[in-house]
């Protein structure tokens, strides 16, 4: 019987190692499909997702998520993210990760090539602002693409659209990012 | 800023938003599974099935063939063929499609005449009696189950001339009991919603000498490689034939082909953990966008009715929401909303319970400042009553211990706004 969040973190918080268990057995191909759409590469996706768990046994005390999918989910991001941008510089990976990111060059203004150095926080801020201006629709699909990493037949699935439907909200979605962005400052002549 | 910073920055999404893209993947990744299973146990059916149909043409063969030659001048009276075979079948329909396109079927549909739903419900408001029992059942809507609840009705010869297009059937036999039993879910007629069904039980029985068929008929249902199973069961007591509850079920009816009950299930919520409200939205009540909702109706919370009470819910008064743009953010919110199914009572806070209250404040008091029932009303007439809000926890919840995800204080500010809830109870709200 698989057990719920809560009895999962408690078991962290008791330090007992079932939690890992148990953790491997309700989350483990869900992290290992949030790592491969970044990696591209069963090995690496599995040494991701050990990572990860590496990461919650440390942090769990004193974090308590509610909800241990995200939180552990969010650590699989990272992680994967991280390793592949070592990776990447020694061997091009294709992975859904590497597509999405060049998509998000919609978002980026042309000619601001410079790095404008960026206030991380107020541009979080701003995204979860713009995030929030969308429909439910349209932010399940932003963040399928961008924070999932998901290929377009998927987010066509589970948002139950067609493919170029997907493939058109996610331009204007981008494009309205872009717009979103320029209008906060973010970018200068 | 590059394209690294805005991946970098999604690190940092507020968690509900991703927690609702997180169902929806979940979900449908669920749904991918379950279908690959139907297809093998389906093409695991083909074929027994037809071993099933070979097996018996061999029977027949071999028993044609035993009366030729019986014929040809040997002793006469060969066997019946047909004595003692029983070609049963304990097979399943499988349940209509329940996609997305469920609302399509609307012009396709047989025209049926629309039965207003309170026509069928008991005099009264078709409230379940509190001191029942509450009788639960799972329903197969497709690629979901939903938790439906009997609810008291009109009578069986109503319900009889209300059924609608079938939504899923389930037959089984009991070797035990002796009885076959078929129950069959439908849509009300005129309806394309799933908010109520109606159910058709039927208790035959399969071998003569056996008991009787109405009583109790504790039918296993579900097959091995079928679809669509419904499981019967009530807290603590045993679905019967006839009616065990006065007002709660139709009356049993005796026909050549078996006892008949009907009865009217009201949908509570799905059966899953958790899952996203839009989904009961879009698949149960055909709500596909705000346009489809007509208007909303508020009401005080009647948590406190001792006198006080009463006066305060006065005080609070009645509110229909008609205006578009305030409908149109109710909807927002609710499709933002994750359900945790019933029972969860732990997620919860009304706000009238503090165990360590101060016995100089009434608490109850406040859980009626701070709540509201909702009833909606779609486009199409029917009405969804069982949404409550409290402004103490920012939370939609439903009895029985339905659950949802709390609002951002974004949502819980906009709900209070068109809710007419002031938090800080300085006044008082309504019309």
């Amino acid at each position: 019987m698989t057990l719920r969040d809560s009895e999962i973190v408690a078991l962290y918080w008791e330090r007992d190692e079932e939690a890992l268990t148990e953790t491997e057995k309700k989350y483990g191909r869900y992290l290992k499909k949030i790592a491969f759409n970044v990696l591209a590469d069963f090995g690496d996706s599995e040494e991701c997702v050990n990572d990860t768990y590496f990461k919650a046994w440390n942090s769990m005390p004193t974090q308590r998520p509610e909800f241990l999918s995200t939180y552990l989910g969010a650590l699989t991001r990272r992680r994967a993210i991280d390793m592949y941008r070592k990776r990447n510089s020694q061997k091009r990976i294709g992975s859904q990760y590497a597509v999405a990111l060049e998509e998000l060059e919609d978002c980026v203004a042309v000619g601001n090539a410079t790095e404008q150095e960026v206030d991380e926080h107020i541009l979080r801020e701003v995204i979860n602002a713009w995030l929030k201006t969308l429909s439910q629709e349209g932010r399940d699909v932003f963040i399928g693409r961008y924070y999932f990493h998901d290929s377009l037949e998927d987010i066509a699935g589970y948002c139950r659209f067609s493919v170029p439907k997907v493939k058109s909200m996610l331009y204007r979605l981008r494009l309205g990012l872009k717009t979103y962005l320029e209008e906060e400052g973010f970018y200068y002549e | 800023m590059n394209k690294n910073d805005i991946s970098d920055a999604m690190d940092f999404v507020d968690e509900d938003m991703i927690r609702h893209t997180e169902i929806m993947r979940k979900k449908w990744t669920q749904q991918k599974k379950e279908s690959g299973l139907k297809r093998k146990w389906r093409s695991f059916g083909a074929a027994a099935a037809a071993c099933l149909v070979l097996f018996f043409i061999l029977i027949v063969l071999v028993a044609v063939s035993i009366v030729r030659r019986a014929n040809d001048g040997q002793e006469e009276g060969g066997t019946s063929v047909a004595e003692g075979m029983t070609a049963e079948e304990s097979g399943q329909s499988e349940p209509e499609e329940m996609t997305a396109s469920h609302s399509e079927t609307d012009g396709s549909e047989p025209s049926e005449e629309f039965v207003a739903i309170e026509t069928l419900l008991a005099a009264g408001d078709g409230a379940m009696d509190m001191e029942m029992a509450q009788v639960l059942e799972k329903v197969s809507l497709g690629d979901d189950t939903g938790l439906y609840e009997v609810v008291a009705s009109a009578g069986s010869e109503v319900l009889t001339e209300s059924i609608g297009t079938e939504v899923c059937r389930v037959e089984a036999q009991s070797e035990s009991t002796g009885t076959e039993v078929s129950v069959v879910y439908y849509r009300v007629a005129g309806h394309s919603d799933l908010q109520y069904l109606i159910r058709r039980q039927t208790v035959t029985e399969i071998s003569a000498g056996s008991n009787a068929a109405g009583t109790e008929g504790s039918a296993e249902v579900g097959a091995a490689g079928t679809e669509g199973s419904a499981e019967v069961g009530a807290a603590g007591t045993e679905s019967s034939a006839e009616s065990n509850a006065a007002g709660t079920e139709g009356s049993a009816e005796s026909n050549a082909d078996g006892i008949e009950t009907f009865s009217l299930m009201k949908f509570l919520c799905l059966d899953s953990e958790e899952y996203a409200y839009s989904e009961v939205l879009r698949l149960v009540y055909q709500i596909q966008s705000a346009e489809d909702i007509a208007e909303i109706l508020v009401k005080p919370s009647k948590a406190d009715n001792t006198d006080e009470g009463k006066r305060l819910q006065e005080q609070i008064g009645e509110r229909t929401v008609t205006d578009a743009d305030e409908i149109e953010a109710i909807y927002e919110i609710l499709c933002s909303l994750t359900c945790y199914g019933s029972d969860r009572w732990d997620l919860i806070e009304l706000g009238g319970r503090d165990i360590d209250a101060d016995p100089a404040v009434n608490y109850s008091s406040s859980a009626v400042w701070l709540g509201r029932y909702l009833t909606i009303t779609t486009d199409y007439g029917n009405e969804i009553d069982g949404l409550k809000y409290t402004a103490y926890s920012d939370m939609f919840y439903e009895f029985s211990g339905i659950a949802y995800s709390t609002l951002t204080q974004e949502q819980a500010q906009r709900v209070c706004e068109i809710l007419e809830i002031d938090a800080d109870g300085t006044e008082a709200g309504g019309d």
